[in-house]
């Protein structure tokens, strides 16, 4: 008799959790540290390590990007160094500097190191583990437990640097030597990891960070550290080899230059449809695809109260008790926070400037030229573009809009409003901007955004899906002028 | 995850690898349905995780935080799979063996490896990823039709390939025992 088998089971197979190879886990760890170390470098802005700024600032990509490529090599840096040290794996060098604190490790590579790990076997009252060393309360009261092997150690030592730093004291917990760091108020983050403890067990060959939220008592994180069930595996530890090392430095510095040399050139003119032509999506060659949706600007607007523009309802904004907020009674929006970048990195300290914003109206018409039904996207995207004297378009996305702990009107460059929404009740909502046409079939509606008054003119609409840009490269997309 | 998405943007970076950790075994399992070796999983994850940390403040709307990564990831795929033979490195990290506990990765290799190119990563990202129809077409640049032909045409070799599996391992249970029986069809 047939057996018969059904999605659950197939479904079994597929969703149950994969074992990870070590090449796996040591990847991801190392991404990790470099995000962190890169954080840290951002953060304290250090000019020692940067080719980060060779050009004006804000470009916040090629910030990162820059930053992480200095930070990998201020860490290979590090870990090159061969020193024995006495009686123990590592030797631990701190230093601070203002509010920044970083960390050094002489290592003896001539031991051989175990993989251990850490647990905690006391943990504050409602806190349960949601994940392998993560542990919450709820989503704001978190602690974090992580174990550095000395093969981490060793390829990431900026593990541990911290930039926004408080205070430091040293203390005895769980046996080790420890720092317990409290870091400054930061205005610009919600909740965030503000504690820190490290322990060094130099002996064994590991050492521990503890990272606690806001909402974490430090005298409840000491409790944690002081509580640890550390476990030596059977594994040995392999140090990354320095040719690995070298080769994985040369692929991040070619990114980079690959990334700088994509943000010099900008977007072509020919990538700019003018207004009043059609234009459609691309594909990842930059090709449009020919058997697709075509979209067409006919009408735009600027206005500077709501009363300006035809009547609207409520049902086509993309939340309209979020929108209605940023409304005034006389119908005009209110200013939104942005910080200039040109005080980048951001410390938490910059000063909001208030800024006006109008109504971008824009009628777009849509057109399905293929033979069969279309999905097609009314939630087009607004970008800043500012045009060069050789017909090339420049980035402007020279600025981080932030109001503190409130929304924009809309994520900053999709509509916040759309006519032409077809999917508008219950959950179908979170296909808001997605629509079908039939073959021929043409569509017109009205697309609104609130727009920064000094830029206004800058807006150019960009044809695509999902929206993934990056600010600074042009990644062979398609967009449409309004002006 | 819309909170962290969020944190994460506003220059948290322990909220960023949280999101990162909830998301990895996704992004494992659609690299895998792309790329066989460990070690170009492994760059395909880390290119990818550090693209969505360079760019997430790009991200417009939280929600789609999966959506966004698991493009970048499948582009990232794609470039590894036409330029692998040039980044090809070689590694002195020798792959240690794997007890018992890779039984349920053999499982997930084998099964997903026998419906086929075509029909694995759309499986992948239907039920591991929980992706509708719609936002599979969007993600691998198909028409939307296509994807249903071959997810319902990868689950139907998918049963008949797990039902072959079950059956030999019957049978080798049944000899095992001393007892014959014919499969059944």
């Amino acid at each position: 008799m047939s057996k018969q088998y059904n999605n659950e089971e197939i479904s079994r197979i597929l969703c149950q959790d994969l074992i990870f190879s070590r090449t796996i886990n040591d990847r991801l760890d190392e991404t990790y540290a470099l995000i962190r170390a890169n954080a840290r470098q951002i953060r304290e802005g250090s000019a020692e390590n940067s080719h980060r700024r060779v050009r004006k600032m804000g470009r916040r990509k090629i910030g990162r990007r820059l930053g992480l490529a200095a930070a990998v090599m201020v860490l290979l840096a590090a870990a090159s160094l061969a020193v024995v040290a006495a009686g123990g794996f590592f030797v631990k060098n701190s230093s601070q500097t203002g509010d920044s604190m970083t960390y050094e490790f002489k290592i003896d590579y001539t031991l051989v190191p175990k993989k251990f790990e850490a647990k905690p076997s006391y943990l504050p009252e409602g806190y349960k583990e949601w994940q392998k060393g993560k542990y919450e309360k709820d989503e704001y009261a978190r602690i974090s437990i992580r174990t550095v092997n000395m093969d981490l150690m060793d390829s990431n030592s900026g593990e541990f640097d911290c930039v926004g730093v408080e205070s430091v004291t040293t203390d005895i917990l769980g046996g080790m030597d420890a720092d317990i760091v409290q870091l400054k108020e930061n205005k610009m983050s919600y909740h965030p990891f503000d504690k820190r403890i490290y322990l060094f067990n130099p002996d064994k060959g590991y050492a521990i960070a503890l990272y606690g939220t806001d909402l974490v008592e430090m005298g409840e994180l000491k409790k944690v550290a002081d509580s640890l069930i550390v476990t030596e595996t059977e594994e040995d530890i392999s140090y990354t080899s320095e040719e690995l090392k070298k080769i994985r430095q040369q692929r991040m510095e070619e990114e980079n230059k690959k990334s700088m040399a994509a943000n010099e050139a900008g977007v072509p003119a020919d990538a700019v449809t003018p207004m009043g032509e059609e234009a459609g999506m691309v594909n990842a060659q930059g090709t449009e695809i020919s058997d697709g949706v075509k979209y067409k600007v006919m009408e735009v607007i600027h206005a500077d109260s709501i009363s300006e523009l035809p009547d609207l309802e409520e049902k086509y904004f993309i939340d309209y008790e979020d929108n209605s907020w940023w409304i005034r009674e006389d119908g005009t929006l209110k200013p939104q926070g942005r910080v200039k970048a040109d005080s980048w990195p951001l410390t938490g300290d910059e000063e909001i400037e208030q800024v006006q914003q109008k109504y971008l109206l824009v009628r777009v018409r849509a057109k399905n030229n293929s033979d069969s039904l279309k999905m097609a996207q009314g939630g087009l995207f607004a970008y800043l573009l500012r045009q060069e004297e050789d017909g090339h378009y420049s980035f402007m996305d020279n600025t981080v809009h932030k109001q503190v702990e409130v929304d924009n009107i809309q994520m900053e460059s999709r509509p916040f409003y759309f006519d032409g929404a077809e999917n508008i009740e219950g959950e179908a909502r979170s296909d808001f901007y997605y629509y079908y046409l039939e073959p021929g079939e043409e569509k017109e509606y009205t697309l609104i955004w609130a727009v920064d008054e000094d830029v206004i003119d800058n807006v150019c609409l960009m044809v695509d899906y999902n929206g993934m840009y990056e600010p600074g490269c042009y990644d062979n997309k398609r967009f449409m002028s309004i002006k | 995850m819309r909170y962290l998405v969020k944190r994460a943007q506003n220059d948290d970076e322990e909220a960023f690898i949280e999101l990162i950790e909830r998301s990895k075994q996704g992004m494992y399992k659609v690299a895998k349905s792309y790329l066989h070796c460990e070690e170009d999983v492994a760059d395909a994850m880390q290119e990818t995780i550090l693209a969505c940390y360079e760019k997430i403040r790009t991200l417009k709307e939280p929600d789609y935080f999966q959506t966004w990564m698991i493009r970048i990831l499948i582009n990232r795929c794609k470039d590894i799979l036409k330029k692998n033979k040039e980044l090809r490195l070689l590694d002195d990290y020798p792959e240690r063996p794997f007890m018992e506990e890779m039984q349920v990765n053999l499982e997930f290799e084998e099964l997903l490896e026998s419906v086929g190119e075509k029909y694995k990563t759309i499986l992948v990202l239907y039920y591991v990823e929980g992706f509708n129809t719609r936002e599979i077409a969007g993600l691998l640049d198909m028409n939307e039709h296509t994807v249903k032909t071959r997810l319902a045409r990868g689950r139907d070799k998918f049963r008949k390939e797990y039902m072959r599996s079950d059956e030999i391992i019957k049978e080798c249970n049944l000899k095992k025992t001393g007892y014959s029986q014919a499969s059944s069809s």
